[in-house]
């Protein structure tokens, strides 16, 4: 599932060498940025579709990710999704301070609903509208933001695990509301 | 993940379309603004020995009183090698068959017994804690002591010792737990009133609850004293969320708000000062016009622009029904789409957006909160027959 990003994950076995070299070295860190910026950017950007605003979140995320790479307790075991969750923190801070106090949008917000609005059946987008945010939100993380379960457990302060069972059940609440649009249209 | 094979078609449209959306609307960082990053970024010269950072998130710590443990241990314990000798020879005397375990309870009031918290369990003959685990109910300002003592499971705690820690620096005595401030905003919308607080930043974090009341006297406690109530929907676990909203009793009347931490035993935390607003009832945007658009096939939408406060608005949903004609994004009415920006007044929704037949639609302002969403403003419903 390649976006437009290139290449969608990164070896964890690099990204781990390339975080502990990091610590001292600044090509190393520059390898990260360039692979996780178009990411970071775009996972900013998509929620609040600004252009200034999402360079202000993705700055604050990688200045935030050179200090913590810099720290001897840093735990080097899952980069990119340390990553994503600053980044999520950073939109929610930006938001809090600017004039539209939005929540982050990630729990039922423009993001969730541009990805319902890619849909491309009537009774999914419908069936979607009818989940609850926290459910339209794993599934945003996960198919539309194109995160894997690491990255958006991450983000969700969650477990791998937990994250899973969230992901399966929101698809069974899909598929169950899809069910009910249909009996409903007929 | 087990995903039966219409949940397995429902993942892959997903798929399709994350792809699709990601690719339709990715927008990529400017060039300009990347290079200058990445400039900015690797050009902080690395330096392993600084962490100014870390170190003034430490310094808090560095505050609370040090302690060094160190003491002797009865003579048998201090030769290595003789120890599982001399713990054999202790055994067998005993007539005991469990293992020993020497423990180390820490304790510093003078009721407090020498076994209220195991801090360590000692491998060897003597030890130091630069960081001890301190028992949180010790009282400051009083010297803790430190008592070593072989046990056996079970046993009541005879210590064979008693040495003293002495903090290294002074502890200051604080009487009772100082309440974190949060800062509270709430404002009044047009349907509720939006309350925004500051995240709190500490240990101990139980939850958040506001508290509501008539007049501007809201104690710092739960449950809600001297008139306050508290309103619902405000509760939450999670540290990070911290807006809300409420629908007062009345509009046009003046509430009051406090918005406060709580530690798992309902005992304040942190606490905002008592904020005041006002909520209207929920407005109107008048009649929405549904139509053809210069397509006859697409349907053309048209309402007036809310003018209420930026600060109280998240997006417009147009939302319509083919049996409810009077649709609302809170009752299920389908929705056909979310529009972030208040200066929206059309959307054109394209052949085969909308079911064909007779429908109603309705457009209606709602502001999001970390925890729900409330109704801002509405339209009339309209009615049109979609081709």
């Amino acid at each position: 599932m390649d976006g437009p990003n290139g290449a969608s994950r990164m070896d964890r076995d690099r990204e781990r060498s390339l975080v502990e070299r990091a610590r001292s070295d600044a090509d190393a860190f520059g390898d990260l940025y360039d692979f996780y910026l178009p990411r970071i950017y775009g996972f900013a950007y998509r929620r609040v579709q600004e252009r200034s605003v999402a360079e202000d979140v993705t700055a604050t995320t990688f200045q935030r990710a050179l200090e913590a790479v810099r720290n001897r307790d840093f735990r080097n075991d899952a980069f990119g999704g340390w990553l994503y969750r600053v980044a999520a923190n950073a939109v929610v801070d930006h938001m809090r301070n600017g004039k539209r106090i939005v929540s982050l949008a990630m729990t039922d917000g423009p993001v969730a609903d541009a990805f319902a609005a890619s849909l491309d059946r009537d009774e999914l987008r419908s069936a979607m509208s009818r989940l609850s945010g926290q459910q339209r939100e794993v599934l945003t993380l996960r198919f539309y933001d194109d995160l894997d379960a690491d990255e958006a457990s991450a983000v969700l302060g969650c477990s791998r695990a937990t994250f899973a069972v969230r992901l399966h059940r929101a698809i069974s609440a899909l598929r169950d509301a899809m069910t009910k649009e249909t009996i409903d249209a007929a | 993940m087990l995903l039966d094979p219409l949940e397995h078609e429902i993942a892959q449209r997903l798929a399709d379309a994350g792809d699709r959306g990601r690719s339709s609307g990715f927008v990529a960082p400017d060039r300009e603004f990347a290079a200058g990053l990445r400039d900015r970024l690797v050009s902080m010269a690395p330096d392993r020995e600084a962490a100014p950072s870390r170190k003034r998130q430490r310094e808090p710590r560095d505050r609370e009183p040090r302690v060094s443990v160190a003491w002797s241990l009865p003579s048998f314990f201090r030769v290595p090698r003789l120890l599982p000798v001399a713990v054999a020879v202790v055994l067998l005397l005993a007539g005991v068959v469990a293992a020993r375990e020497l423990y180390v309870a820490i304790g510093n009031r003078p009721e407090a017994t020498p076994v209220a918290s195991v801090a360590a369990v000692v491998p060897s003959e003597s030890a130091s804690f630069a960081e001890p685990s301190l028992d949180a109910s010790l009282s400051p300002g009083l010297e803790p002591t430190v008592e070593p003592a072989a046990l056996h499971a079970g046993e009541t705690a005879k210590p064979t010792a008693k040495p003293t820690a002495k903090p290294t620096s002074e502890p200051t005595a604080v009487p009772t737990p100082a309440i974190a401030v949060l800062t509270l905003s709430a404002t009044g919308c047009d349907g509720g009133v939006l309350l925004d607080w500051s995240q709190y930043i500490g240990e101990a974090f139980n939850h958040y609850t506001t508290l509501r009341n008539t007049s501007a006297s809201i104690p710092m406690a739960y449950p809600p004293q001297g008139g306050a109530v508290d309103p619902g929907g405000t509760y939450t676990t999670n540290v990070g969320q911290t807006s809300a909203f409420d629908t007062p009793p009345s509009t046009g009347v003046t509430y009051y708000y406090r918005s406060m931490a709580f530690n798992a035993d309902d005992g304040v935390i942190g606490a905002s000062a008592v904020t005041s607003a006002v909520a209207g009832p929920v407005a109107s945007l008048g009649s929405l016009t549904v139509g053809p658009d210069v397509n006859p096939a697409d349907t053309l939408m048209t309402w007036t622009q809310y003018a209420g406060a930026g600060d109280c608005f998240t997006w417009y949903k147009l939302v319509y029904s083919a049996t409810d004609s009077s649709p609302s994004y809170f009752t299920g009415a389908t929705l056909l789409t979310a529009i972030p920006s208040q200066g929206a007044g059309s959307y054109t929704a394209t052949a085969g957006d909308i079911p064909s037949g007779d429908t109603h639609f309705r457009v209606q302002v709602i502001r999001a909160t970390a925890l729900g969403l409330f109704l801002v403003a509405e339209s009339d419903p309209a009615f049109y027959t979609v081709p």
